[in-house]
């Protein structure tokens, strides 16, 4: 209890400055733009699972002996292009509808293309880290050359077109820079010291799902915090695991954006709908009344209702399952994955509600035993907080200082 | 027929979403909302738009309260009130209360 009180004093002492910091964070351009670019590309990675679930099927039941072809086809050309298509949302998203942005965006894509294809020599890598990097860069450059151009307009035609003759020495200069940098670098040193960057490691599993749940637990929405720098990592990880199941080979990577969506955050961030059903079970009316509005939403994995309803954030009887315990689940999970004893979430299904969403992630009926196992666990883990926190749970009462207003509700 | 819009805003729009169909709920219940045209909107934060924002007021979800200056940053070539919902009354989905609170914005900007 001594621990507890400390991490609660600690949580109220750092949430004002948390809070200050998300606001910024997510304030920032490449932050925005990131969730933005993923949030465009995830209807194309959508496409593709389809189709690559298609394929599954018709290797199990079905005798379309095109399928397979047409569909491997289809796949590693979209695969191919994939980050040559995040490089123009990601720019495009920073450069806001300027006017310059067409121009701005084919160039970076042909500065990503120079670096990515020296890189591809030694390796996979990451290419949305990398797409990440050359797009900061080269709009960073670009924001640079043209600081304080508002002042020198309007300008006459003579002084445009030396302008746009400095423009092409500048993307000439810019990109044949790279190419010349990339074959000095060295690129297998860079490769070896980035390989261990794809966050699909027990380790990253706990860090993740902590610093998620420690931002929830201040009222901040850990995952959109967090999702534009994980997206980076379990992004590539599902385009890798995509290109395998692809190729016929089995997919190895474990921290996809379906891991984390639908197994990490079973039912809401913080395996929130075992408390959803400790309330129902809850002898205290306002429990049981906030389990019954809260089910729906933790369907489809919305758990803010019960995080400011119970509620969770800020609360110290359930801080410490809901800041350790639900990482250690996390790990625990992918241990399971990692040992093969539930086929790996390779596909991607946004948004689709549970239990489907768990399962056609996975295309393994285990997945749902893994689900069941995984909310009984933390159903036993919540418990003892969750009584002790209905016994001092004040009531809910409807203030009703709206007498102001001519209503009728 | 006066009108009225609501446009409520969270990181994805989800969360939301489940509370603007009980506020309509309550709004249709409403007699004396019977002759006004209520919309609210469900929307994730980052599709704010000043320049065809078409509501009266914006609320933000309090998982994004830490994102009020900024989107009140982003409106301010056209304000509009932005205000945090009640956590208690989020997490409870008490959607009377956040009604009430939307047209005490509203009211509020009208009379200044």
């Amino acid at each position: 209890m001594r621990v507890t009180t400390r991490l609660q004093e600690i949580a109220i002492r750092i949430q004002p400055r948390l809070l200050s910091f998300a606001g910024r964070l997510e304030a920032n351009p490449i932050v925005s733009g990131l969730k933005q670019a993923f949030s465009e590309l995830n209807l194309l990675l959508l496409g593709l699972s389809a189709i690559l679930m298609l394929r599954t099927f018709n290797q199990w039941w079905g005798h379309f002996s095109g399928l397979a072809t047409v569909s491997t086809q289809a796949a590693t050309t979209i695969l191919s292009v994939m980050s040559l298509l995040f490089v123009v949302l990601l720019t495009q998203a920073l450069m806001n509808s300027r006017p310059d942005g067409g121009a701005i965006t084919v160039v970076n894509v042909a500065a990503y293309a120079i670096v990515n294809a020296r890189l591809q020599q030694v390796g996979s890598g990451n290419p949305f880290i990398l797409a990440c990097v050359m797009t900061a860069v080269t709009v960073g450059l670009w924001a640079l050359l043209t600081w304080g151009q508002k002042k020198l307009a309007p300008i006459d035609s003579q002084l445009a077109a030396l302008r746009h003759f400095l423009a092409v020495c500048v993307v000439a200069g810019y990109l044949l820079g790279l190419a010349w940098m990339m074959q000095r670098i060295p690129v297998i040193g860079m490769q070896t010291a980035l390989g261990w960057l794809t966050m699909d490691h027990p380790f990253w599993v706990f860090v993740l799902v902590f610093v998620e749940m420690g931002l929830w637990y201040i009222g901040i929405n850990g995952y959109g915090v967090l999702a534009p720098v994980v997206f980076l990592f379990a992004y590539r990880n599902l385009t890798v695991d995509l290109g395998a199941i692809a190729s016929n080979r089995a997919p190895q990577a474990i921290l996809t954006p379906n891991f984390w969506d639908y197994f990490l955050s079973f039912s809401g961030a913080g395996l929130v709908g075992a408390l959803v059903i400790l309330c129902l079970v809850n002898p205290n009316p306002d429990l049981k009344r906030l389990g019954r509005s809260s089910f729906s939403s933790i369907l489809f994995s919305v758990s803010e209702p019960i995080l400011y309803g119970l509620p969770i954030t800020m609360n110290p009887y359930l801080l410490v399952p809901f800041l350790f315990g639900t990482p250690l689940l996390g790990v625990a999970q992918w241990f399971v994955f990692k040992l093969g004893w539930v086929a790996l979430p390779a596909f991607h299904v946004a948004d689709l509600p549970l239990p489907f969403s768990v399962l056609l992630s996975t295309l393994d009926w285990r997945s749902l035993v893994l689900a069941a196992v995984t909310i009984a666990v933390a159903t036993a883990m919540y418990a003892p907080g969750l009584i002790r926190w209905s016994k001092v749970r004040p009531a809910d009462t409807s203030d009703d200082d709206f007498t102001d207003l001519d209503v009728d509700f | 027929m006066t009108s009225i819009a609501i446009g409520l805003a969270c990181n994805l729009g989800a969360s939301t979403s489940i509370l603007v169909g009980k506020m309509k709920q309550i709004v249709a219940g409403s007699q004396k909302l019977a002759t006004t045209d209520v919309r609210i909107d469900a929307f994730s934060a980052s599709c704010i738009d000043p320049e065809h924002n078409p509501y009266q007021v914006i609320m933000l979800a309090p998982q994004i309260a830490h994102r009020e200056a900024e989107i009140k940053q982003k409106l301010a070539t056209h304000p509009v009130p932005v205000t945090v919902i009640n956590a208690t009354d989020f997490g409870t989905m008490n959607a009377a209360n956040i009604l009430k609170t939307a047209l005490r914005e509203i009211k509020a900007a009208e009379a200044k």
